[in-house]
C-alpha cells in the first residue's frame, strides 16, 4: 500500500478519533479520586472499542482468503486495518491511563508495540519493494523481467534441469569425458596412415580423452557443424599423388555418424566444477556475481570449438535467468517476511487480550 | 457430422460424375476439390439421408455439372442421378445466384454442385461436425438452431465456507440472464439467432454453411427440413465462383440492406430520430464499400463525395503535417466520418484509412501463426442522398454542425499540441495499447505480488479457472497482464465456426458453453489473452442435459477461457475488487493514455 494521497481522509479521520478520545479521557479522569484507569466506565469503553478494533483488524487476513466475497473493497479493507491499526495504541494508552501496570499488562504493552512496528516496517517494505522490483530487475532475452512469486521456485528447478540438458547436449555424457576436438595438422600426413594425420592440437587442453581423438577423427567432420572452422574440421587426408596403390581409399560416400559431441569436455568440467552447484542452489558460487560470470563465460568459450559456443551461450543465459530469479526471491521473502513476525504475535496478541479481559472483569466484577 | 452426400469420390464402374483431368486445370483441381467432401455413396446423407444407390450412366464419363440425388422414398435408400446435357446447365442458371457464372466456368467445375431433397425433419447437418460444402435452398424452409450442450461447471466446494459464501458472495446481476436472452448468436447463416430462442427458420434463396465451406470450420449450427424442400449443396471452388459474381454479391448485400441496416442506420447518433421514411430512404439508396486494412478510405484534399458509417472494423483518421503523418483518431463500429467535407462542400481534411492491429503484434504473437486481419466494411452514403437529408431534416444537420465544430477543434487542438497519439509512447501502439477498451494494468510500483487478484479470479468463476495470468508487456510502471482487453477490433471473433465467442453489449468478449475447443480465437487474439484448458482443469464440470448428448453433443477435449470482466457481478471485476493495494485497475486505454499525456 502506496502512502499516497488516497491515504488522507483515514489519516484526518483517525486523528480525529484519537483527539476525541484524548479529550473524552482528561474530560473523565479529574472526576476519579484515584485517576483514570481502565476500570473507570470511559476507561473500559475505550479498551472494548480498542480491543474491537483489534479484532477488526485480525479479520482482514480471513478476508484475504475470500477475495470474492461482498465485504467491501480490499483497499477500504488495507487502509482501515493500517489507520485503525495505529489508533489502537493511542486508546490502549488511554484505557490504561499512560501506566505500564503489572508485569502481564507491562507485556501485553511490548507486544502492542511489537505488532505496532512490525506493521509499519511492513507498510515501510511495501512503499519500497516494489519498486526496487521494478527497477532492478531487467528482461532477458527469454525470460519477463519478473516472474509470478509463485513459479520462482518451479523456474529456478527448470534452469538447473535445462543447464544439465544443454551440458550433455554438448558433452554427450556427465559420467564420462567427452571426445576431443581433433584438429587438422599443416601438412598431410603419409598416405600409410591417413588416420592418423589429423593430430590433437589446442585448443583443447590436455584430456585423458584427448587420447581417443585420432581414432573419431575421421567421425569428426561428420559430427561437427557447418559452422565449425578449419580448427573444428577434420579434413580427410588425401592420398599422396605419385602413390601407385592407395593403401586405404577414403570410403565411399557414406551417411554421417552421429557420434558423441566433440570438444565438449571443458563445458563438462565446467559444470561438474561450477555450474552443478550453482544452478542446484548449494553453497556459494562465483557465478552469483555477474561480473565473473561473464569472464567465467568468455574463458569457457575460449576452451571449446566454435560449434559448442551456442551452448556456452545457452548456458550463460541460464545463469542469468538463475540469478535473476534468486533476486527476485530474495526481494519476495522480503517483501513477505515481515508478516512471518506480524500475523503470529497479532493473534497472540489477541488471546492474550482476551486472557487480560476476562481477569480484570473479574476483578472489576468482584470489587 | 457425416459430410452430406454429394458425388462419390470414386464411384462405381465408370459413374464417375468427375472426369479426369489435366493435372493444374481447373478442372482438375476441382476434381480434386470434389472428392473431399463426398462421402460416397454408402455414407448417410447429413446424418439422415442414407447411402444411396449409384446408378451408373450408360455413357463414357462426360463433365457432369450437377448432380442430383433423388427424393428420398421410405424404404428405398435414395438414387444418385446424374446429368449430362446441356439441360443441367440452364438448369443451374435458373438459380439466381448462378446466373451469371459463365457456361465455361460450369463447364470447368464438374460435380461440384449437389442437388438434394430431404423429407420433413431429417437433419441436413449437425452442430459441431465437419463440413466442407455450403447449402443453397432452393425449395422449401430449414430450422437452424444451436443446441447447447456443456452446462456451466458447479462449484464443487463445499462446507461450512461455502455456506457462508453462498450468502455473502457476490451475486450474479438479475438482469444478466435476460440481456444475454435478447442478444443474437452469429451463426454460419444468413440470419442470427436469438440467445433466448436458439432456432431460426430459412427460406428460399438464402444459404447456409458458407463458413465451412471455405474454412473447413465445423458446422455451426444443426440443420433440419422443416417442410419438404430441395438445397443447392456447393463445393468450395464452385463457392469461390459465386463470391466473385456480381449477382451473388449484390444478393447478399441486399440480405444485409433488408435484415440488419434499418437497425444499423438507426443507432448511428446523428440519425438518431430519423423518421422510418428517412431511415427507409438511406437504406434503400446506400452503397455497401469493403476495404482491406491499410487501404485509404478517403484522403486529405481531395474532393468530398459521400460520407460513410463503419459497418464493420476500425478506421484511422489522420493529417498530414510537416514531419510526418498524425494521427487523430481511431473509430470504429457505428461512428461516421467524411461528412466534414460534405458539409462545407470543400475537400477532405483528414486521411482515412482501414486499419488493423499493429503488425508487430499480429506477427509474433504466436509463433507460426499471423492472425487473420479483418476487413473494414462501411455503408456508403452518396453526396445527393447527404444534401437530401440535411435539407430535409434540420435536426440532422444541427446535430452534423455540432460534431463537425467539434471534430474541427479537436483537429486544431491536436494539431497545435501535437496530437494526441504523437505523443503517446511509441511502444503503447506497438503493444496494441490502444486498443483496449477495458485495459487492465497494474501498477508494480504498488503491486506487492500478493496474488489476490488471479485467486479472486478463480474463486469468482465456478469452473475455477483463472481468467487472468500475471504475466505479460509492460508499459512504464505498468503490467499488461495476459487478460481480455475488450479490442476495439476483437479479431478473435474471427473464424469461430460455432459462433461460441462473441460481444455482449457491455463489449465484454464471452465464450459460450458450446465452444468445441478448436482453439481458433486464441490462435487469433494478438495478445495471448485467451487461453486452452483442458476440460480436466475445470471443477465439476458435466453434461447438464443428458438429452443434449443424445442429440450429438460430444465432449471436448479442451476450452476456450476468456475474460469476462466479471460483467455479472456488480462490483466489476474481481480482480480489481479483491486488490488490496490499489494496484490492479482497468481502463480504457485510449482516454487513460490521454490523461497521462495531459499530466505529463
Amino acid at each position: 500500500m502506496l502512502l499516497d494521497a488516497k491515504q488522507r481522509p483515514w489519516i484526518v479521520a483517525t486523528s480525529l478519533l484519537a483527539v476525541a478520545a484524548t479529550v473524552v479521557y482528561f474530560v473523565d479522569a479529574p472526576r476519579h479520586l484515584t485517576g483514570p484507569s481502565g476500570s473507570t466506565a470511559v476507561g473500559l469503553t475505550l479498551g472494548i472499542i480498542a480491543y474491537g478494533i483489534m479484532l477488526f483488524c485480525a479479520a482482514l487476513g480471513l478476508k484475504r482468503r475470500v477475495p470474492h466475497w461482498r465485504l467491501g473493497r480490499a483497499q477500504t479493507w488495507l487502509r482501515a486495518h493500517v489507520w485503525l491499526g495505529l489508533l489502537i495504541v493511542v486508546l490502549v494508552a488511554l484505557h490504561a491511563a499512560f501506566a505500564l501496570g503489572g508485569p502481564f499488562t507491562a507485556a501485553l504493552w511490548v507486544m502492542l508495540i511489537l505488532v505496532t512496528v512490525s506493521g509499519l516496517v511492513g507498510i515501510f517494505i511495501q512503499q519500497s519493494i516494489p519498486r526496487v522490483l521494478l527497477h532492478s530487475l531487467r528482461p532477458l532475452p527469454s525470460m519477463n523481467p519478473e516472474s509470478p512469486a509463485q513459479q520462482v521456485k518451479e523456474m529456478i528447478a527448470d534452469c538447473s534441469a535445462q543447464a544439465e540438458k544443454t551440458v550433455i547436449q554438448y558433452a554427450g555424457s556427465l559420467d564420462k569425458p567427452a571426445p576431443v576436438m581433433p584438429a587438422v595438422v599443416a601438412a598431410p600426413a603419409a598416405p600409410a596412415a591417413p588416420v592418423a594425420a589429423a593430430a590433437p592440437v589446442a585448443p583443447n587442453p590436455p584430456t585423458p580423452a584427448a587420447a581417443v581423438a585420432p581414432a573419431a577423427a575421421p567421425v569428426a567432420a561428420a559430427a561437427a557443424p557447418a559452422t565449425s572452422t578449419a580448427v573444428a574440421t577434420a579434413v580427410p587426408p588425401k592420398p599422396a599423388a605419385p602413390a601407385p596403390v592407395v593403401p586405404a581409399k577414403p570410403a565411399a560416400p557414406a551417411a554421417p555418424k552421429i557420434g558423441p559431441p566433440m570438444g565438449g569436455e571443458p563445458v563438462r568440467q565446467f559444470y561438474l566444477e561450477t555450474g552443478r552447484a550453482f544452478w542446484a542452489g548449494e553453497g556459494h558460487s562465483p557465478l552469483e556475481n555477474p561480473t565473473l560470470a561473464v569472464s567465467i563465460f568468455a574463458a569457457l568459450k575460449a576452451q571449446v570449438p566454435l560449434h559448442t559456443h551456442q551452448g556456452v551461450d545457452d548456458l550463460e543465459e541460464l545463469a542469468a535467468r538463475r540469478r535473476q530469479l534468486l533476486i527476485q526471491r530474495r526481494w519476495m521473502k522480503a517483501l513477505h517476511g515481515w508478516l512471518i513476525f506480524h500475523v503470529p504475535l497479532s493473534w497472540g496478541f489477541i488471546v492474550a487480550v482476551a486472557v487480560h479481559a476476562v481477569f480484570a472483569l473479574r476483578y472489576w466484577g468482584a470489587k | 457430422m457425416a459430410e452430406p452426400t454429394p458425388p462419390p469420390p470414386t464411384p462405381p464402374a465408370g459413374s464417375g460424375p468427375v472426369p479426369p483431368a489435366a493435372p493444374g486445370t481447373p478442372a482438375a483441381n476441382s476434381a480434386a476439390a470434389a472428392t473431399l467432401p463426398v462421402a460416397g455413396a454408402g455414407a448417410p446423407a447429413g446424418g439422415a439421408v442414407a447411402a444411396a444407390t449409384v446408378k451408373p450412366p450408360a455413357a463414357p464419363p462426360k463433365q457432369k455439372i450437377i448432380t442430383v440425388i433423388t427424393d428420398f422414398v421410405e424404404g428405398d435408400e435414395g438414387e444418385t442421378e446424374t446429368l449430362d446435357d446441356p439441360a443441367e446447365i440452364s438448369e443451374l442458371k435458373k438459380t439466381d445466384i448462378f446466373a451469371d457464372i459463365a457456361e465455361s466456368t460450369l463447364l470447368m467445375l464438374p460435380g461440384t454442385v449437389a442437388r438434394r431433397k430431404f423429407r420433413t425433419g431429417e437433419v441436413i447437418c449437425r452442430e459441431g461436425e465437419g463440413g466442407t460444402t455450403a447449402f443453397y435452398i432452393a425449395e422449401g424452409e430449414v430450422d437452424i438452431s444451436i443446441k447447447s450442450s456443456v452446462a456451466s461447471a458447479k462449484q464443487t466446494k463445499g462446507g461450512f465456507l461455502a455456506a457462508i459464501g453462498g450468502f455473502l458472495g457476490q451475486r450474479r446481476l438479475s438482469g444478466w440472464q435476460a440481456r444475454v436472452a435478447s442478444a443474437l448468436v452469429p451463426i454460419d447463416a444468413s440470419v442470427d439467432l436469438s440467445y433466448g430462442k436458439l432456432a431460426a427458420t430459412l427460406k428460399p434463396g438464402e444459404m447456409f454453411g458458407e463458413m465451412s465451406c471455405l474454412s473447413r470450420a465445423p458446422r455451426s449450427a444443426t440443420v433440419t427440413a422443416r417442410t419438404n424442400c430441395v438445397l443447392l449443396e456447393i463445393l468450395r471452388p464452385m463457392y469461390e465462383k459465386l463470391l466473385a459474381s456480381k449477382t451473388f454479391k449484390a444478393k447478399t448485400d441486399e440480405k444485409y440492406r433488408d435484415r440488419a441496416l434499418a437497425n444499423h442506420l438507426r443507432n448511428v447518433a446523428i440519425f438518431d430520430g430519423l423518421p422510418e421514411a428517412a431511415i427507409e430512404r438511406l437504406r434503400t439508396t446506400c452503397e455497401f464499400v469493403t476495404v482491406e486494412p491499410g487501404q485509404v478510405i478517403i484522403k486529405e484534399k481531395d474532393l468530398a463525395d459521400a460520407m460513410f458509417i463503419i459497418r464493420l472494423g476500425q478506421v484511422r483518421v489522420s493529417k498530414a503535417l510537416p514531419g510526418g503523418e498524425l494521427t487523430l483518431a481511431y473509430m470504429t463500429k457505428g461512428d461516421c466520418f467524411g461528412e466534414l467535407g460534405l458539409l462545407h462542400n470543400t475537400t477532405r481534411s483528414t486521411t482515412c484509412t482501414a486499419y488493423d492491429h499493429p503488425k508487430s503484434v499480429t506477427g509474433t504473437a504466436r509463433v507460426g501463426y499471423k492472425a487473420k486481419p479483418s476487413r473494414v466494411e462501411l455503408v456508403k452514403i452518396k453526396q445527393t442522398e447527404f444534401a437530401w437529408l440535411v435539407n430535409e431534416y434540420p435536426a440532422v444537420k444541427a446535430r452534423l454542425e455540432t460534431l463537425a465544430k467539434s471534430r474541427t477543434d479537436a483537429t486544431e487542438s491536436a494539431v497545435r499540441t501535437g496530437g494526441f497519439y504523437s505523443q503517446v509512447p511509441r511502444n503503447v501502439e506497438d503493444l496494441g495499447l490502444l486498443q483496449g477498451q477495458g485495459l487492465l494494468l497494474i501498477d508494480l510500483e504498488k503491486c506487492t505480488r500478493c496474488d489476490q487478484c488471479v485467486q479472486a479470479c478463480v474463486e469468482s468463476h465456478d469452473d475455477g479457472v483463472t481468467r487472468l495470468v500475471r504475466e505479460g508487456p509492460r508499459h512504464d510502471k505498468y503490467l499488461v497482464p495476459s487478460r481480455c482487453r475488450m479490442c476495439l477490433d476483437p479479431v478473435c471473433m474471427i473464424g469461430c465456426p460455432v459462433g461460441s465467442i462473441r460481444r455482449t453489449k457491455d463489449l465484454n468478449m464471452l465464450i459460450e458453453d458450446w465452444c468445441i475447443g478448436c482453439g481458433i480465437c486464441a490462435k487469433q487474439c494478438p495478445y495471448n489473452s485467451i487461453q486452452m484448458h483442458d476440460r480436466s482443469d475445470f471443477a465439476g464440470l458435466e453434461i447438464r442435459d443428458a438429452k443434449a448428448k443424445e442429440r450429438g453433443a460430444e465432449d471436448r477435449e479442451e476450452k476456450a477461457v476468456v475474460c469476462d470482466q466479471c460483467s455479472s457481478l456488480p462490483q466489476g471485476p474481481a480482480c480489481v475488487y479483491a486488490c488490496p493495494h490499489d494496484a490492479a485497475f482497468r481502463v480504457d486505454a485510449r482516454q487513460f493514455f490521454q490523461l497521462s499525456v495531459s499530466a505529463r
